[in-house]
Formats: structure tokens, sequence, C-alpha cells
């Protein structure tokens, strides 16, 4: 297994790393919905959306192989979190104006949220300059096959999840501003 | 409820991945990012004034 990882490239790595940072902030949201009950405002969902259009790219470079197309959609999708969450820390950041969720070292979820997706494009913005990762490649091995499977399915969880508690937050209407329960329950 | 619509048009792109069509399934997650900044914009302006 090391030895996988060691022939491994950098923009494999790059890519890896990164996938698995979206995928913990996404888990995370989750485990303050679900387990915290703090339930995510409209913003909160975009940052959501934005943030599986970041994954939705690094899914397509693992399928299809890297290319510079796949890093405009990780770089558009992570630019957009960002204007939403900036967003949401310019909401809040006046001195007595509250904020939302609970902190997270020192602070919330969407500030959290706006430095990943800086990072996002500054670390894509770098892998996507190396040239030899879009020439023709050897056939991938089947533990990366295998890796690659298994974020694929994580991914599809995720959507999933975050499908159904919008329809149980929103049910067929607007998201409301802060929101405290679900509007349906199974 | 457009905000859910988003999720359903990336699930359907995740699959459109998972089923080797990568030409539609970037198609669908541009019109999904689309569709999002127009949710947002509503958010921020209530210029587009859409009834959401």
């Amino acid at each position: 297994m090391m030895s996988f990882f060691r022939r491994m490239t950098i923009e494999q790595l790059g890519n890896i790393f990164e996938f698995a940072g979206v995928i913990i902030m996404l888990l995370l949201a989750l485990f303050f919905q679900f387990w915290l009950g703090e339930l995510p405002c409209p913003l909160c969902l975009l940052q959501r959306v934005g943030f599986i259009g970041v994954a939705f790219g690094f899914i397509l470079n693992f399928r299809f192989g890297f290319r510079p197309s796949h890093y405009s959609i990780i770089l558009l999708s992570a630019l957009f979190t960002s204007f939403v969450a900036l967003r949401q820390v310019a909401l809040h950041v006046i001195p007595g104006t509250g904020a939302y969720g609970s902190p997270i070292f020192g602070m919330h979820l969407y500030t959290w949220s706006f430095i990943f997706a800086m990072l996002i494009v500054i670390i894509t913005a770098v892998l996507l300059g190396f040239d030899r990762q879009y020439k023709a490649t050897e056939p991938s091995s089947r533990l990366w096959l295998y890796i690659v499977r298994t974020l694929y399915v994580v991914m599809v969880f995720i959507i999933i999840a975050n499908l159904v508690s919008v329809f149980l937050e929103c049910g067929f209407h607007e998201c409301p501003d802060n929101p405290e329960s679900y509007s349906l329950t199974l | 409820m457009f905000i859910m619509f988003i999720f359903l048009l990336l699930l359907f792109g995740v699959l459109l991945i998972g089923l080797g069509k990568r030409i539609q399934a970037i198609y669908v997650c541009i019109a999904s990012l689309f569709l999002a900044t127009v949710v947002f914009l509503h958010d921020i302006t209530d210029i587009v004034g859409l009834s959401l």
C-alpha cells in the first residue's frame, strides 16, 4: 500500500488530498446538521453545492484522466463557494450582529468554508500547471481503480444525503433564512 | 425548492460520470453552477426577482 502511494505523481496526490478535504468539509456539515441539530441556511446550502461542484471536478479527473476542463470546473466551483462564504462572513462580521452555527477552533463553518475554498483555488492553480499529467499515461492500477470507485460511492452518498435533507427542511418552498426545524418529517 | 433542484442536477451529473458520459456530465455541472449563481443573486439583491 505504501509503495502505491510512493509511486503516485504529485498531481494524483494533490487531487486525492484536495478531494479528501472537500469530503471532510461536507461530512462535517452533515455532522453539524444531524448530530448537533444545526440546520443549514440557504447560504450554507449554496456552499455545499459549491463544494460538491469542486468534488465533481475531481471525480472527473479520477474517472476520465486529468484535463484542464476538469480543473476549470474545480476553480469555478471553488470561486462560487468563496463568494457565497464571503457574503455570509460579511453578514456577521460586525460585532453585535450575531453568528450562524457553532464555531470550530474559534471560527464558524462559513469562515472555514471561505478559507478552504481559497486554498482549493491556489492549490488547483498550481496542480493544473503540471503539463505531464495531460499526456497519455499507462493503464491505472487495480488499487487506484478501487480507490476511485470508493470515492465515487462516497460522493453519491453525500449528494443523496444533502438532497433528502434539503427536501425535509424546505419541501417545495423557498428555504427559510434561519431554519429551526424541518418543515417535513419522514 | 430551487436548491433541491440543484442537488438533483448534481446527482444526475454524477450518475452520468458513472455511465461514462463525460461531456454531458460537464454540461450538467455547469448548468447547476449557473442555477446556483441565480439563486445566490436572488438571495443578495432580489433584483432577479424569481418566485422561489
